[in-house]
């Protein structure tokens, strides 16, 4: 019997989600016994008993909580940063999950707008200390992986993120440029 | 109490003694002796008004994100019983642990059930050797409401659905 369909969650709060519950029997149920002595009446192969039964359907369940920080500046670009195509890393939200399930965060992001400004020009990092991110950058081409097939966990780790953008004399044009990050926990 | 009237009726059909016979000629009238036994067994009686107990909706914070382990309580049925004698009646795990359907093999211990009389004092773990649930005097018939506790864990009880049968025994004491 299939209970469960694996789920995709988009983050920001505390979620429980059902993907099947069963509804529970609730009919009364009744023994009557009679033995003619004592000892038939409690020996165990005779005993009165009745059953009953205690049922749960535990669903797929998770949280992600992110620190407070719902913006990251990447800094104003400089002809340094300009030359040398990134502007600086600048630390993103960190983020806490907890799932009763093996799981995968992926992130994506929502492009520039009109800009015109390719939604791959952001890159993102992640480390599990806040100190600096890790080695590879991923640009945001759809979506990115930020970790694959983990555990279930109780959120006993949490996961940091960093972010820069990739910076293009010829095409960036004098302006702000903000895109919105979408976190996503997946039960592959 | 049907029981009671049931066996009660079995039971007292007359017996005849022998064979008895009545002249009428000498005295004008006629005994016929004739003895009912009524054999009572030890009879009770035990309801509940549910066969089922469910835990209703597990949440993420039924769980508490940061902890290994969460509770959630929630209502058990009502259990009434009673017997022509003083009794007493035990409830007990079927098994050590809860049955699973899922994609895991998780080994749910049945002592992750608790449970009490009524909706406050202290939980009483659930074992399978069983403790007293309630107990009565002959002919008493007595309720109780049972409150139940489960305990949850992230890392080591998945998706899927649980059970722990539960086996309420009445005994004469």
């Amino acid at each position: 019997m299939q209970l469960m369909r694996p789920f995709r969650l988009p983050v920001a709060l505390v979620f429980g989600l059902v993907a099947l519950i069963i509804p529970a029997s609730r009919a009364a149920s009744q023994t009557s016994c009679s033995q003619a002595d004592k000892t038939t009446f409690n020996a165990s192969a005779t005993a009165c008993t009745m059953q009953h039964s205690v049922t749960a359907t535990v669903p797929y369940l998770a949280s992600i909580a992110t620190s407070s920080l719902s913006t990251v500046s990447l800094g104003a670009a400089t002809v340094g940063s300009m030359n040398s195509g990134y502007t600086s890393a600048a630390a993103g939200p960190s983020i806490t999950v907890a799932a009763n399930f093996q799981y995968s965060l992926v992130a994506a992001s929502g492009g520039f707008g009109a800009t015109g400004k390719a939604t791959s020009d952001l890159e993102v990092a992640t480390n599990t200390t806040a100190a600096a991110p890790a080695a590879g950058w991923l640009p945001f081409n759809g979506e990115v992986d930020l970790v694959t097939n983990q555990s279930a966990t109780a959120a006993s780790s949490t996961l940091y993120t960093f972010f820069r953008m990739r910076l293009r004399w010829a095409s960036d044009a004098p302006g702000t440029y903000s895109s919105t990050v979408t976190y996503t926990l997946v039960a592959p | 109490m049907l029981a009671v009237l049931a066996a009660g009726a079995h039971a007292i059909a007359p017996s005849v003694v022998g064979a008895q016979s009545c002249d009428q000629s000498q005295s004008g009238s006629c005994t016929v002796n004739v003895t009912l036994r009524a054999p009572i067994p030890f009879v009770a009686q035990i309801s509940a008004s549910s066969s089922t107990s469910d835990i209703g909706l597990l949440t993420a914070s039924d769980l508490v994100p940061g902890q290994s382990s969460g509770t959630k309580t929630f209502s058990g049925p009502v259990v009434t019983a009673q017997a022509n004698f003083a009794w007493s009646l035990t409830i007990r795990a079927a098994n050590a642990t809860w049955t699973y359907s899922g994609a895991g093999a998780p080994a749910k211990p049945a002592s992750d059930l608790a449970w009490r009389v009524g909706t406050s004092g202290a939980f009483d773990t659930m074992t399978t050797s069983g403790a007293t649930l309630m107990s009565g005097s002959l002919g008493e018939s007595l309720s109780v409401s049972v409150n139940f506790r489960t305990t949850w864990r992230w890392t080591t009880e998945p998706p899927g659905a649980y059970e722990l049968p539960l086996t309420l025994t009445m005994a004469a004491p």
